[in-house]
């Protein structure tokens, strides 16, 4: 059995994490939090800041990200955690090697968020998704719509208070005995 | 099953029209996942599916016999398979092909349809996550016989396994009776001097072969016992 690696090793110290100096320079007040394991690093900001850290991101030439790799959302309500949701934005530079991670928080009943399309034309259905599964809004998306469920679809799937099992027939079902109790640990 | 025409019993009509039936079935693929891969490779020149008559795939519902329900189906899809299916001609047999078909698979949440036949009438389900392509051709085999007995009616009102239970039976009792003695006679490794009836030991070149695992079975352990007290 190899020995466990602990965090400190692999966790680069903060004089190393160039992109988070970067951020708290240019953007001061918006970077909440940070961490970096083996240089690839991690930076929580605020909701406020998005569009210009990530319009920096994009166009300045220490940073460059032209990739914008994907978007997605936790939902944090099993781990007791507030705020509920965390959008993760990943990015990568081609011209510096580099990765980052973007995280945002958001609150329960203020889940809306600016919408980035207009920066990398790709997010445009990772938006979409994120809106379907979570129930997140973008402002200033050209067309938030369901993209995976269909549009008679009630609710967010992938919402932890969403019982997983929970079916929403589209067209009527032949009646079969039903044995199983909808829900995660039926 | 003999059917009436105008008064007089059609037999032999109905075998002779059964079996052109059965060896010219018109599919109709409805490939949605991962079992196409199965389905491909039985269609294909390897297994051959059009040695039993069912070779060309038919890409219009108006035009075929079976429906091969592939691959997993969501709700989404739910109405477009009800569609593709009425616009079926009659006789037409439905084929559940895989897992996901038959029951859902290993998805049970929002979004799979647990099973086609909570939607249309299957006449066929081949289990397997994906089938293994003979095993698609012995349920090829299967519902050409269901077919051959029982004619347009198989549509779900027979099932083959009710039809058919003492064969069946039969056949799983020689699977049980032959399974014990071939497969550890085929297990034999010759470098060891284990024995090859069913109440074999470890020797000692063999009792210690995957430490890693950190898991003895009881042979394995009953036979260690034996080994340290020799």
């Amino acid at each position: 059995m190899s020995e466990e690696i602990s965090t400190q090793e692999t966790e680069t110290p903060p004089e190393a994490c160039e992109l988070t100096t970067m951020l708290e320079q240019e953007f001061p007040g918006a970077v909440t939090g940070f961490h970096s394991h083996r240089g690839d690093e991690t930076v929580i900001i605020e909701r406020s800041a998005l569009e210009s850290v990530c319009r920096f991101l994009r166009d300045d030439s220490r940073c460059s990200f032209e990739i914008m790799m994907d978007l997605t959302a936790v939902d944090r309500l099993e781990m007791n955690e507030t705020p509920r949701f965390e959008m993760v934005y990943h990015f990568k530079s081609l011209t510096h090697a580099r990765r980052l991670r973007l995280k945002v928080r958001l609150a329960e009943d203020d889940c809306k968020i600016a919408s980035i399309h207009h920066l990398w034309k790709a997010v445009d259905w990772y938006e979409r998704e994120c809106f379907d599964m979570f129930g997140i809004v973008f402002e200033g998306h050209p067309d938030l719509r369901r993209i995976l469920m269909y549009d008679e679809f009630e609710g967010h799937p992938l919402r932890k208070d969403y019982p997983i099992d929970k079916q929403q027939p589209l067209v009527e079902l032949k009646e079969v005995e039903e044995r199983h109790v909808y829900g995660r640990h039926a | 099953m003999e059917t009436d025409y105008g008064g007089f019993k059609t037999t032999k009509f109905d075998s002779v029209v059964n079996w052109s039936r059965k060896f010219s079935l018109f599919q109709y693929p409805f490939v949605t996942a991962c079992c196409g891969m199965e389905y491909m490779a039985a269609a294909c020149s390897h297994y051959d599916i059009s040695r039993f008559g069912a070779e060309i795939p038919r890409f219009s519902p108006r035009q075929a016999d079976v429906l091969w329900v592939v691959g997993t189906i969501t709700h989404k899809m739910s109405p477009i398979l009800k569609t593709i299916y009425e616009q079926m001609a009659d006789p037409k047999w439905v084929i559940a092909f895989g897992a996901c078909a038959s029951s859902g698979g290993f998805y049970q949440n929002y979004s799979v349809l647990q099973g086609i036949d909570r939607l249309i009438p299957v006449d066929l389900y081949i289990a397997g996550c994906p089938p293994r392509p003979e095993a698609v051709l012995d349920g090829l085999v299967e519902l050409q016989n269901s077919i051959q007995n029982d004619g347009p009616t198989a549509n779900g009102i027979t099932p083959t396994a009710i039809r058919h239970k003492d064969q069946k039976a039969d056949q799983l009792n020689r699977y049980f009776e032959i399974s014990k003695k071939e497969v550890f006679e085929n297990l034999q490794n010759p470098k060891s001097n284990r024995i090859s009836t069913p109440g074999f030991t470890y020797s000692e070149d063999f009792v210690n072969v995957s430490p890693h695992i950190g898991y003895d079975s009881p042979r394995m352990q009953k036979d260690k016992a034996a080994l340290k007290e020799k």
